[in-house]
Order: structure tokens, then sequence, then C-alpha cells
């Protein structure tokens, strides 16, 4: 039913967010008096009776002693008899749900309140924010992505060495390999809930740990960083995660991307839950699992509720399982696995558990991350199997830039471990990062800007291959400092790139994350998130403008991972190559790494210890 | 049920206060007692100064009114017992029993005809006394309620003497007589003779110019009584009054309830407007009274810093004093003589009106 609405402003000056108001009201059809300012209260009522209104919208910039007057205008509605039959709203900035309550009026509106609120409140309509009403949906970061070379060398070098790997690889395993196929075959996630015994696996499983965990799983004994959740600590965790549901907002602003990630792994699960709900609170679409790095040396996991880790949360399925359950269902979950001797398992675990991302890279892996090669190199064979079957894409991130190695080395390992992850099956999703280098430092490249250096790294990657890019991890790495102005900051102009460049997701950092000496608060999270969603707006569907030296290093870039694919093929292959350095040197800051040294066996001899 | 109205001259007068010690009082003296609210009360910072606000605490036991919304963010566990039907931005009111004492986020009805109806559903708990704790300044649903306390003090203003006068100017408005029995107030402007006719306008209110003097025009010798059942502006009163001016001798000037002669904030101005009519031999009552019983003054006052407000004070004896030497009813400082007497004020006067029925009618 149209109504008649009196607009009010109850203010020296300020009716514009009535005019505004006026015309949504007069859209959807009702019939509107707009006052002058200024008016006083006894005119506004007289007015109200003179134009038989059934609404009256007053606005009134909120100070010390307004309160009064607005309270005094309500009395006075009340007084007249007016409140039986009209219903009264005010708005202005500083004005809440629970202000409007105390001053007696039927509704509140403040600063961001929608024309379509206001519509809502005249037709008596119970509003819906819109993130309320359209909830957010979970994003799959690869849809519509062919993955088609468009670069035909490049992808004709690719193959080549792809093949020479799947021909090394032929009959090779490794203790990492087993857990996993154990943890695929034997291992599953509702039996374990109900607390059946699956002999299959834990019979055997210890067997193929080493060090940690095979004292863990004969002795009980833990990491000595560690300890069992207390029972008051696991109560106050499944309360968080049975009773805090968030209505998660929308950071993006007229472009349907970038993704909005964000790293947790406090130490605790209990704190990580906390975190997570705030997160996605201020409108995070995922969250990453960080786990200890001790976690990448340790051949096999652990179980049980388990926290007081310090640069990470410990994989088990408990503190999994309990992490999952708390997440919105809009928000995408990523298990990291890409560096360590747990690699394999850590896939099947998360897509049991119901992760939708992982993430794996060979190359970061075995020279940055300290894992031996050709170790890695099989367990992210069997890696990437097992995140096909279940369903998980992942990044292959290229923190070996962060070593020093050079983006065009970085970017030649990723393409390799995408082009694997293609051949078998897999959804990988690229990752360059987006950082102050060491290599920048020491070449120039981001001397000037940010931008033209970042930039041109997604424009080469898109040069080569149609495939989604996700730069992280974090975004603006090395560009924070202890100021956490500063940083939001620095995050919101890369992810204001980011959107620029129409990728699909980006990990951003909190704001003392990279000085905070200790652990992480919620509230620099919601600096960057908040900082983030201010430099969407900004941008809206306009974009940056590179300088001209973006296309000069597009084409180095891409001469350089041409070079590279060449070498690696002249040195034998991927795994040779690795340990040659045609991925990154020692002089670059890249070591071939060691854990795992020695444990890849042919596989004639456990023939059930593969995917 | 005896119903108490508590409300304040402004923000920060000591309204929550005042209503936490009756509270005390009441339990003190094995008496069960209900509560509600016209505003928002539970936060711990002002919305409007940032500084800290006393909460109210609630016992076991209290039956209370509340905003649906209220009751996940207290302290105290409400069980809800009857559902109201009246909406507010923070959701329906509902009443329930405090099964856990703690502190309580009040926000009820806010409007008049709403307070009514919730205060029907708490006069079923059997409680003898209800509470309702203001807003503001605001006073008008306080109609509602069988007897007032008046919260006053230097948030109002500093100027003891200003306060004083209007303080005294409100607590006389309060001792207007009532109508005698069998008088019905009609739902719009009226003029009744002795017979019992009426003659009625369009209008509810005086608020345009003009209007007053088309109601003076047409008093004539039989008229008895000028019912105004809404409100006027002091100009449109200034005017009916000045447009009868001779006439007024037994005539008088019937008004809704004091509350809606203080809506419009100046009662001192209001006060003087009905002294002229009793200079021209006419009278005033009011249809619905509601008896004041006492004055509590608070010496706190918001004052700027030089970035947030800060908390200040005045003289707390000389704010007593000066309030008390115009206002006839007691006057108290509960912060500093505690809740004896406001018991004894309150608690007292239910047992003077017997059955608990309430003083008001």
């Amino acid at each position: 039913m149209k109504k008649k609405v009196l607009l009010a402003p109850l203010d020296p000056v300020h009716d514009v967010g009535l005019k505004m108001i006026r015309r949504g009201l007069r859209d959807a059809g009702h019939e509107t008096v707009l006052l002058a300012p200024d008016l006083a209260a006894g005119e506004i009522i007289q007015a109200a009776f003179r134009h038989g209104v059934d609404i009256i919208l007053v606005s009134r910039t909120l100070g010390y002693g307004v309160a009064e007057i607005l309270a005094g205008f309500i009395d006075l509605a009340d007084a007249a008899g007016l409140r039986d039959s009209v219903r009264i709203a005010v708005g202005g900035m500083a004005v809440t749900r629970e202000l409007a309550a105390e001053l007696g009026f039927d509704g509140g509106f403040g600063p961001g309140t929608t024309v379509e609120e206001a519509t809502a409140f005249v037709e008596g309509r119970e509003f819906l924010p819109a993130a309320e009403r359209a909830v957010k949906s979970k994003r799959d970061l690869t849809a519509g992505y062919s993955y088609r070379f468009r670069h035909a060398k490049i992808a004709r070098l690719l193959e080549g060495v792809v093949d020479g790997y799947l021909a090394w690889m032929d009959g090779k395993t490794s203790p990492g390999a087993a857990r996993a196929a154990l943890r695929d075959e034997f291992w599953q996630v509702e039996p374990w809930l109900a607390g059946a015994r699956q002999d299959a696996f834990y019979r055997r499983y210890p067997e193929y740990c080493g060090g940690l965990a095979r004292e863990y799983w004969a002795t009980g004994k833990l990491h000595p960083k560690t300890r069992v959740l207390t029972g008051r600590e696991r109560e106050t965790m499944e309360n968080q995660v049975r009773d805090i549901r968030i209505q998660a907002p929308q950071l993006q602003h007229a472009r349907p991307g970038p993704a909005v990630l964000t790293q947790y792994g406090t130490g605790c699960p209990l704190m990580d839950v906390a975190h997570i709900k705030v997160v996605e609170a201020w409108g995070a679409d995922g969250v990453v699992h960080f786990d200890p790095s001790w976690g990448a040396r340790t051949e096999g996991l652990m179980e049980g509720f388990l926290t007081h880790q310090e640069d990470g949360t410990v994989i088990t399925p408990e503190n999994l399982h309990r992490i999952k359950q708390s997440l919105e269902p809009s928000t995408i979950w990523q298990v990291r696995a890409h560096r360590g001797l747990n690699t394999a398992e850590t896939v099947v675990l998360a897509g049991k558990l119901g992760a939708e991302l992982t993430k794996i890279n060979i190359a970061y892996g075995a020279l940055g991350g300290g894992t031996d090669p050709a170790r890695l190199a099989v367990d992210a064979y069997h890696a990437v199997r097992y995140a096909a079957k279940y369903n998980l894409a992942f990044d292959v991130v290229t923190n070996e830039e962060l070593c020093g190695v050079p983006a065009y080395k970085a970017f030649a390992g990723m393409l390799i471990t995408a082009a694997i992850a293609l051949r078998l099956g897999a959804r990988p999703i690229l990752q360059p990062l987006f950082c102050y280098s060491p290599e920048v430092m020491i070449s120039g490249q981001m001397e000037d800007n940010y931008v033209n250096y970042n930039l041109a790294k997604v424009r080469v990657l898109r040069e080569i291959i149609e495939a989604p890019v996700w730069p992280g991890a974090p975004i603006g790495f090395l560009t924070h400092t202890e100021d956490r102005v500063q940083s939001a900051v620095t995050t919101a102009l890369h992810a204001m790139l980011a959107a620029s460049l129409d990728v699909d997701a980006v990990t951003i950092a909190s704001s003392d994350e990279a000085y905070a000496g200790g652990p992480i608060t919620a509230a620099s999270r919601v600096d960057t998130l908040r900082a983030t969603r201010e430099a969407f707006r900004f941008l809206g569907r306009a974009a940056i403008q590179p300088g001209n030296l973006a296309e000069f290093w597009q084409h180095r870039l891409l001469a350089g991972i041409e070079q590279v694919l060449e070498d690696v093929l002249a040195a034998g292959g991927f795994v040779n190559a690795m340990y040659q350095g045609m991925l990154g040197s020692r002089e670059d800051g890249a070591y071939p790494g060691r854990a795992g040294t020695g444990t890849v066996r042919e596989r004639d001899r456990e023939a059930d210890g593969s995917c | 049920m005896l119903t108490l109205g508590i409300a304040g001259t402004a923000k920060n007068t000591g309204k929550t206060t005042t209503a936490t010690l009756v509270m005390a009082q009441a339990l003190r003296r094995g008496i069960s007692t209900g509560l509600t609210g016209i505003g928002f009360d539970g936060e711990e910072l002002d919305n409007v100064t940032g500084l800290p606000k006393p909460r109210i605490l609630v016992e076991r036991g209290t039956w209370v009114a509340v905003a649906e919304g209220c009751l996940a963010v207290s302290e105290a566990r409400v069980e809800p017992a009857v559902r109201s039907g009246v909406k507010t931005p923070l959701g329906e009111v509902v009443i329930g029993e405090v099964r856990t004492r703690g502190r309580l986020t009040l926000a009820g009805p806010n409007k008049r005809r709403e307070l009514r109806l919730v205060l029907d559903l708490l006069a079923k708990t059997d409680c003898p006394l209800c509470l309702v704790d203001g807003a503001l300044n605001r006073i008008v649903p306080m109609v509602e309620t069988d007897a007032l306390i008046l919260a006053t003090g230097a948030a109002r203003t500093t100027d003891l003497d200003r306060l004083a006068a209007e303080a005294g100017a409100v607590a006389a408005l309060f001792a207007l007589p009532g109508v005698p029995e069998g008088v019905l107030m009609p739902p719009v402007i009226a003029l009744g003779t002795a017979d019992g006719r009426l003659e009625q306008f369009s209008q509810g209110s005086l608020l345009e110019t003009g209007a007053a003097r088309s109601v003076a025009e047409r008093v004539s010798k039989a008229t008895t009584a000028i019912f105004l059942p809404g409100i006027a502006t002091e100009q449109c009163l200034a005017e009916l009054i000045e447009g009868i001016g001779p006439r007024w001798p037994g005539k008088a000037l019937v008004l809704a309830s004091v509350p809606h002669i203080l809506a419009f904030g100046r009662p001192r101005e209001f006060g003087g407007l009905l002294d002229a009519v009793r200079g021209y031999g006419g009278s005033v009552a009011v249809y619905r009274p509601l008896p004041l019983l006492a004055v509590t003054v608070n010496p706190f006052h918001p004052e700027a810093g030089p970035q947030t407000m800060r908390p200040a004070y005045v003289d707390a004896i000389a704010l007593e004093k000066a309030v008390r030497e115009k206002v006839a009813v007691p006057v108290i400082d509960v912060a500093r003589s505690g809740g004896g007497r406001l018991g004894e004020i309150v608690l007292g006067q239910r047992k003077e009106s017997g059955d608990g029925e309430g003083i008001g009618g």
C-alpha cells in the first residue's frame, strides 16, 4: 500500500540523506513531503497532522544535547496522539538501533543506511540487509578456466619437462606416500567421529612415521612445544564452534572479485576459531591453515586437540575438524600441504575433512621449504593425484622469491608444478608473489613504484596460460612496517592493484603480522580487511594504469622463463634441475632441502603405497 | 500493583541509580518487583558522551518486560513467559522472570499506548510494585504510571538557580488537581457545559496560530470546561487564555496530564500561562493526575575535556539545598544518602494506598 511520508530535517542544515531517501520513496510510488530544515518540533507535528501522513522520517546529526531534542520530539508526538497512527524513525550520524530505542523511535538508521532500508521501514516490511538476504556463496576460484596454454613454445617445453618427470617418477614411493595411501584407504571421518577403531589404519600407520611422530604413536609423548587442550578449553572451543555464527559481509565492490583470504595459525585451535570468526565478520572470503614449521620436517602426523605452538597450529584430525565446523558455509578453507614430508597425507586429510583448497609446489618446497627435491617430487606426485581425487584446487606458491630467487626462475618452477597438475587431472592456481622481494631490492624493479613489476608478473602468466591467478601470499610481503596504519594501507593498495588486474583471489596479512613479535591481534586483522574493502570501494570498475616499464618487465620475465625451462630440459629433467640450481641457485639464496633425504624407494616392495 | 515511573529532566540525571535503589529497598522488605523501561539502558558507555554509565542490576524473581534483543546481551538470565506483541527497534517486548541475578540490558515499550499494554501484562504477575525506568528527558509515556519520581541534576544545567526554579515549576504542575469523578476526556478539543453537553472541534491539539482563537470565540457563558486532550504550543495556549480573557471565571481548563504540558520542555513558561488562567478567575485541572513522590538530584554532569567528555560535579549540598527550597515534595541526593528515604517514601506510599491498587485512580 502506498504511504504518505513526512521527511523532516530536525537539523539546522543537513537534509542530504532525506533527499536521497525521498528519491527512493518516490521511485517506489510513495508520496513524500519534505520539510525545510530547522523547524521546531511542534511545527513538524503540526505538518504531520496537516498532511495526514503515515510515516515521519526525522534526520538529525547527533551531538551532546541533541538526544534530548529528539526525545522531546517523540514525547510531543506521543502526547499529541500522533503515535497511535504514525510510525516515526530517526536517521543520522551515530544513530544506532539502541539509540533509537533509547530515544523512543520506532526505527533508527545510521550511516550506511540504504534507501532500500528506509523504504522497507516505510512499507512496514522487515528489512533484510543485502548481506543477509543474498547469502554469501562460496567461490570456486578455478571456475570457467580452460587451462589452455596460450604460449606454444612454453607449452612444448613444459610438456617435455612433465614427460621426463613422470618417467622419473615411475615406480618410486616414499613413507609419505605410504601414509597418504593408508589415510586414503583405511581412515574414514564418520567412524573416526563415532570413535570406532580403524585398526587397518592405526596398526600400520606408525611404521611409516619417523622421529617425533613415531615416538608419539609408541609412547604418547608430544612435541615439546605442544600440549593437549584442557577440558575447559575444549568446552570453550565446542561452544564457540556451535554458537558463533556470522552474517558475512561482502568486501568486493562493483567487481565480483578478487576473493580475499587470510591466514590463521595462532598455535591454538581455540584461538584460531576466534580469529576466524572475526575475519569472517569483517568479510574475509576464505581462511588458510598455517601449521608449524616443524610439521614439514616431521615424518607423520599426530592426533588430538593440540595447542600451544608458537608459529602455526598443529595439523591433527581433531584440530582441523573443529576448525572446519566453525566456518560459515561461504568460507573457503585452505589447508597448506606444500613443502614437507606430510604433503600427500595432508592433502588426503584436508580432502576428507572438507577443505576446498590446498597448496602444493615442488620447486618451492624443495628449494625454500627444506625438503629433499627427490622426496618432494615423489610425495607431490601423490599429493596432486589426491587433490584431483578429493576435488581440491591448489595454489602453486612461489615463496622461493623471498629467499632471493628471481621471479622468472620461481615462475618456471610454478609452471612445471602446474603442468604436472594438469597432466594428472588437478586444478592448479598460479600464485605470483606481490612482494618487495630481495630480487627487486637488488635489481631495482620497484624503485619507482610497486605497480609495474607486480602487474608484469600477472600479465606474463596470462600470456602463457589461461589459468586462475591468486597473488599472495600475503600480498605486499616485505612492504609492511611496525606501523599498523602503514601496513593496512600497503595491503589495501596491493589489493587494489590485484582487483584492477581482475585476479581471482588475494591473501592478505594482518597489519601486525610482519612485526608482531608474537601473537597476531584480531584487531590488526580487521585493519587490513577494512582497508581492503575501502580500496575495492575506491577502485570500483576503474583500473590502475601501469607505467611504460611494465611491458619491459613482462618481456624480460617471459624470456627468463623460456630460458629456465630449456635449461631444465638440458639438465636432464625437473628433479636434477632442482639439485643443480636451474630453478634457484645457492647464489640466489636457494638450497636444496635435506629433510627426507634417502627416503625415496622403488615401489615394487610396497605395492599398496601409492595412489 | 503500584506502577512507579522514574523520569528525568535530561540524560545522566540519575534515573537508573534511583530505580536500582528502589528495587533494593523493595528486596529488603521482601517485596517482589516488576521492571520495564521506555528507552534503552544497558550500555557500558553512554551513547553520546562516551562516559561510563551505571547498569541496572536485577535480582532473581524480578519480573521484567524487555525487548527480546536484550536477553542475549544481558548478564541476568530471564525466562520469557509472555509475548506482548509490542515491537521495538530491538525486537518484541517479552515478559519474563529473572532466573539468575545480574546486569540487565533494558529496552521496553517506548510509546504511551504500548506501555499501558505492557503494564497490564506485568500486573498479572502479582508483583506489588512495578518500576518504569525513564529515558533521557522523556516523560509522556509515564502518564500510564500511578506515581512518579523525577530525577534532575547538573546534567540538565549547572546553573543551580535555574535548575531549582525549573524543578519547582515542574513540582507545582504535578500538584494540579484532577477532575471530578465521572468526567471523561473527549478525544478532541471540546467545550463542556454543566449539563454535560459537549461542543467538539476537529483537532486534539493546538499547534497552529488561529486555531486557539476559533476555540476561544466559541466559549460561551454556559461553558464550564475547556478540554484539551492533546498538546498546545505556548503561543496557542496564550492565544486561548487571552481570547477567553475576562470570561474565565466559572470555567476550568482541563489538560490531559502534566507530562502533556512538560512535553514542550518549558515548565516555567507553561506554569506562568496557567497562572494567567487563575489570574482571570478560571481554574486548571488535569484529567490524569500523577502524584510526584520525590525529586532526586544528581551533582554529576559530563563536561567537555581537551579531547573527550569527562565527568564533573557541582556542589552536591548546594544543589540539594537549592532544589529543596523550590520543591514541596521530598528532595533526595540518592548517591549521598542511599535509598533508605526513597524506600520509605515509595513503599510507605504503597501502604497508604491500602491494597496496592495504586494511588492515581
